[in-house]
């Protein structure tokens, strides 16, 4: 239950705040989930196109750059550790793309609040100080997970009933195959046709 | 002081780690910035904080990667008297942000990334031995770089000013460049012919269209 809101909040910590080390991208954290016990196919294969859909994407200063490493983690805990259907695919893929979204306004709120309060949040005897600016960035964006988390867990259990649709019953696989497909035609043609490299 | 200790650069490059948690709307990197330098004062017997952040406390960017760049390039500027130090904070804030984010996220991170799906497409999307090398290996060689990057940024930049700039115009930085451009593209292109493969070897189309004439 508070593992996951944990884990996320760590993962948003470092993609965005601390270290930038790429430690916690979706090929890392797939794997964690693998060892964590998720069957491994569906996991990667999600993973993969996560990655994909946000590779042309940069990450500069005040834009609202897609959390997608956070996304990606706290959407694949919450589905749950079996095979998937084409429903599922596509049902976590799109809240994915929500969640990352939407947590890129979320820290856009976080910085909006900290900055305004940066006396008692950022800074100690005036000054920045590294101690309280991690304590209360991890403290917000556990609250935040932890929120998300429980949404999403009710959200994608009631979705995987056995009588949700025919969809339900499909092989699931193809549709992040094919994403991949046009995901990586895509980068190639926007890669080669783009001037100042 | 032509150099600095290799204390004092390790304290500054480890500092750089933390800039991006300090980032705001108001000042951008500025309050970052001020908390990258304050071992280099504090070494100097310049403690007084205040005078750091009235001087620092202005909007200022960057790109986290090199900030190693700006800090030594920074230190470097209020080491000789500050002369033009708000124009040489412009002149980093965008060089070093357009470099940056050309070098980390338009080429070293697609790679890494690229060759992490290839794999995952090579064993079939169910990880082994040689999925978790080629990851951990990714992880550890850009956090080496990562490092690197930011130590030599503020060694260079303290000894040579916005000279150490000039790395980025180097042969050598330009052969890497198009060695990255070209192992992306290949890559790329990897990455969609496994794919096909995949998808032709699990027979999922086979069964999608089973599925399809059973309807």
């Amino acid at each position: 239950m508070f593992a996951v809101p944990a884990i996320s909040a760590f993962i948003l910590l470092e993609s965005r705040d601390v270290v930038n080390g790429f430690l916690t991208q979706p090929y890392a954290t797939a794997l964690l989930l693998v060892l964590w016990g998720f069957d491994p196919v569906p996991v990667l294969l999600i993973a993969s196109v996560t990655q994909l859909i946000y590779l042309n994407r940069q990450p500069s200063g005040a834009s609202l750059f897609p959390e997608y490493s956070f996304g990606f983690f706290i959407v694949t805990a919450a589905a749950g550790i079996g095979q998937h259907s084409l429903l599922s695919y596509s049902v976590i893929l799109i809240l994915i793309m929500t969640v990352s979204s939407l947590t890129s306004h979320y820290l856009k709120i976080k910085r909006s609040f900290f900055e305004k309060h940066r006396e008692s949040l950022k800074f100690y005897k005036r000054f920045p100080n590294i101690t309280s600016a991690v304590f209360f960035s991890y403290l917000s964006y556990f609250f935040f997970s932890l929120v998300l988390y429980i949404v999403l867990y009710a959200l994608l259990n009631f979705i995987n009933t056995p009588e949700s649709s025919y969809l339900g019953s499909i092989e699931g696989r193809i549709l992040p195959v094919l994403l991949c497909i046009l995901l990586s035609l895509r980068y190639l043609y926007f890669n080669l046709s783009r001037k100042n490299e | 002081m032509n150099k600095l200790s290799r204390r004092t650069i390790l304290s500054l490059t480890v500092r750089t780690y933390f800039i991006r948690i300090f980032y705001n709307y108001n000042n951008l990197f500025g309050e970052g910035l001020c908390y990258c330098i304050f071992p280099f004062f504090e070494s100097c017997g310049v403690t007084k904080r205040d005078d750091i952040l009235a001087k620092h406390l202005k909007t200022f960017n960057t790109n986290e990667y090199l900030s190693g760049f700006a800090v030594g390039i920074i230190l470097k500027n209020s080491e000789s008297g500050n002369v033009d130090l708000e124009k040489t904070k412009d002149i980093l804030s965008s060089v070093l942000g357009s470099i940056g984010d050309r070098l980390i996220y338009r080429l070293i991170f697609p790679v890494m990334t690229l060759a992490a799906v290839n794999k995952f497409v090579i064993s079939g999307f169910k990880p082994d031995m040689c999925t978790w090398t080629v990851i951990i290996f990714l992880i550890i060689f850009f956090n080496f770089f990562n490092f690197y990057i930011r130590y030599l940024g503020i060694s260079e930049g303290f000894e040579k000013g916005l000279d150490a700039l000039k790395i980025f115009r180097s042969s050598g930085y330009k052969r890497a460049v198009y060695l990255l451009t070209a192992a992306r593209n290949i890559l790329t292109v990897l990455l969609l012919v496994e794919l096909i493969l995949y998808l032709k070897a699990s027979n999922i189309l086979l069964f999608f269209f089973d599925q399809g004439l059973k309807l």
